[in-house]
């Protein structure tokens, strides 16, 4: 039995996200039903379907995040980069998505950009994050 | 009650990323003692203390050890596993974060010495994606642990997740090892018999794996003058939410929730979860309740609530997450999220109906009786729990 999830990180560390057309083509070369590979793929929630930005934005909205102010941390990461949940700054840089507790409640609010996380935001915190990307 | 350091003693105390600092207070002491004793006598050692699985069911250790051992030899299969649970993703919990930050070395004995009890030659690291930041320095600890030779019984590798609440549940979390959905097996069989690739399977959380060493080296005679009749031992808790002090807490179980609540500093407080979002809620004149696994403890997430907090939508947050992470496997999780979720958006926007409280109630009962894994059958709590605590809450909310 061939490890699908497997298959699918390692296909997906080439462009960040796995389009429909690499499915297929991914299907093809492992020899497997193109549908038991979306079933996996669309399980998982670090299984990019659409394109993201080239660093992703995770803003945790758990409640012990939503508690310390993460609809505000949301609503100015959103303004500072110009774009909704879901969507990619123009430049591609970056992209802006929730998610459930990462574990770091004790830091809350928080967010992950990419693999590293940045806790105890504040507006001031939150803009000297970005910059460094 | 106290504090009482067993699972954290270490943290802190020894460099994470040096074998020699954790030799150096002891470390790998448990080990050698197991290497000594009989694979029976390892087991019976666990099952006298009385340890219980930390990762919020609360099965005990040792019968299952023992449970894997028996179908191992019983099947005559030369191969089995011991999993270590690090998917660590109940809302509100870091503890096994915490953990594999500070200390790794008393995980990966802890990880070695159940592999000795039920003659795995394999283990693995169910790592959540989430903690990815934690691999590089997880893998230098095996790699330490391995040129040092201590793990020349056994080969240990992290797998990492990809971002799946329910595949923190045990049979979910094999699926996904197995590089398919996590979607919840059928049991019987249990992982003991039937497992990981249909091997037998111990499926252990960091911190219960913590305990081990210590339980070997001192004897389960020192780990059972801890705690109460049937949670012997510590407590690790996670917490956040409306506390001054947010952060992971080592306390001896049967501590009051009051206890730990002083320690991590309290201000007002309206109500308390504990253990996470499927975990149960304190209303502020019970919070001398006791934690253990008699009376409430989960994962050991404890959430605070202040006066401001508004409970419906503190429920109706919590119903989102679980229909999110719903693996969507059996009808009564899978529809009972979308019934209540729907429900409490009615008693938000304040134009519910009288009978959509026992809506929410008939759609809970059905989920805790009927739901295949704990997610569906813990889901429910915050409905029924806020139900009985803050029913004018949803009553003002009635048209």
């Amino acid at each position: 039995m061939k490890n699908i999830l497997k298959i699918l990180k390692e296909e997906q560390k080439k462009e960040g996200y796995l389009s429909c057309e690499n499915l297929k083509i991914l299907a093809e070369g492992e020899n497997l039903n193109l549908s038991q590979v979306f079933d996996v793929a669309s399980f998982y929630s670090f299984i990019y379907l659409e394109k993201k930005g080239k660093n992703k934005i995770l803003v945790c909205k758990s409640i012990p995040c939503y508690l310390k102010g993460e609809e505000n941390i949301l609503e100015l990461l959103q303004n500072l980069l110009n774009i909704k949940v879901g969507e990619i700054t123009s430049d591609r840089k970056f992209s802006i998505e929730l998610t459930n507790c990462i574990g770091c409640c004790d830091t809350a609010p928080a967010i992950m950009i990419n693999d590293n996380v940045f806790g105890n935001l504040t507006e001031k915190k939150l803009k000297k994050v970005l910059e460094k990307y | 009650m106290l504090e009482e350091k067993i699972v954290l003693k270490n943290c802190g105390k020894i460099n994470p990323l040096d074998i020699n600092s954790y030799i150096k207070v002891g470390g790998f002491s448990g080990w050698k003692k197991a290497k000594e004793m009989e694979t029976e006598d390892i087991i019976n050692e666990i099952k006298k203390s009385g340890l219980r699985g930390r990762g919020g069911a609360g099965f005990p250790t040792g019968i299952k050890w023992e449970l894997c051992r028996q179908s191992a030899v019983s099947s005559q299969q030369s191969t089995s596993y011991i999993i270590c649970n690090a998917d660590e993703g109940e809302v509100g919990t870091f503890k096994d974060r915490f953990i594999i930050q500070n200390d790794p070395f008393t995980l990966l004995e802890g990880i070695i010495i159940a592999s000795l009890a039920i003659g795995a030659k394999k283990g693995f690291i169910y790592l959540r994606e989430e903690y990815h930041y934690l691999y590089n320095n997880l893998n230098i600890a095996i790699e330490q642990v391995k040129n040092s030779g201590f793990l020349d019984d056994i080969d240990i590798e992290i797998i990492e997740g990809a971002g799946a609440y329910v595949c923190g549940e045990e049979s979910a979390l094999m699926e996904s090892i197995e590089g398919k959905r996590g979607d919840v097996r059928f049991r019987p069989p249990f992982p003991p018999e039937r497992g990981l690739y249909q091997l037998p399977t111990i499926i252990n959380n960091v911190e219960t794996l913590m305990n081990i060493p210590f339980i070997i080296l001192q004897g389960a005679e020192w780990f059972l003058k801890f705690g109460t009749e049937k949670s012997k031992g510590t407590k690790v808790f996670s917490v956040s939410g409306d506390v001054k002090r947010p952060g992971v807490y080592e306390l001896v179980m049967g501590s009051k929730l009051s206890e730990l609540l002083n320690l991590a500093e309290t201000e007002d407080i309206k109500f308390i979860q504990v253990g996470g979002a499927s975990g149960k809620i304190v209303p502020r004149d019970l919070i001398d309740t006791v934690l253990s696994f008699e009376t409430m403890l989960g994962a050991g997430a404890v959430i605070v609530f202040n006066e401001r907090r508004g409970v419906i939508d503190i429920a109706e947050r919590t119903i989102d997450f679980f229909q999110e992470e719903s693996c969507g496997k059996c009808t009564p999780c899978r529809e009972g999220t979308k019934i209540i979720q729907r429900t409490l958006k009615k008693f938000k926007d304040k134009c519910a109906q009288k009978s959509d409280i026992k809506i929410l109630e008939d759609a809970a009962n059905i989920m805790m009786i009927a739901s295949l894994c704990g997610l569906g059958q813990s889901a429910p709590n915050i409905v029924l729990d806020t139900l009985m605590f803050f029913k004018p809450e949803y009553e003002e909310r009635i048209l």
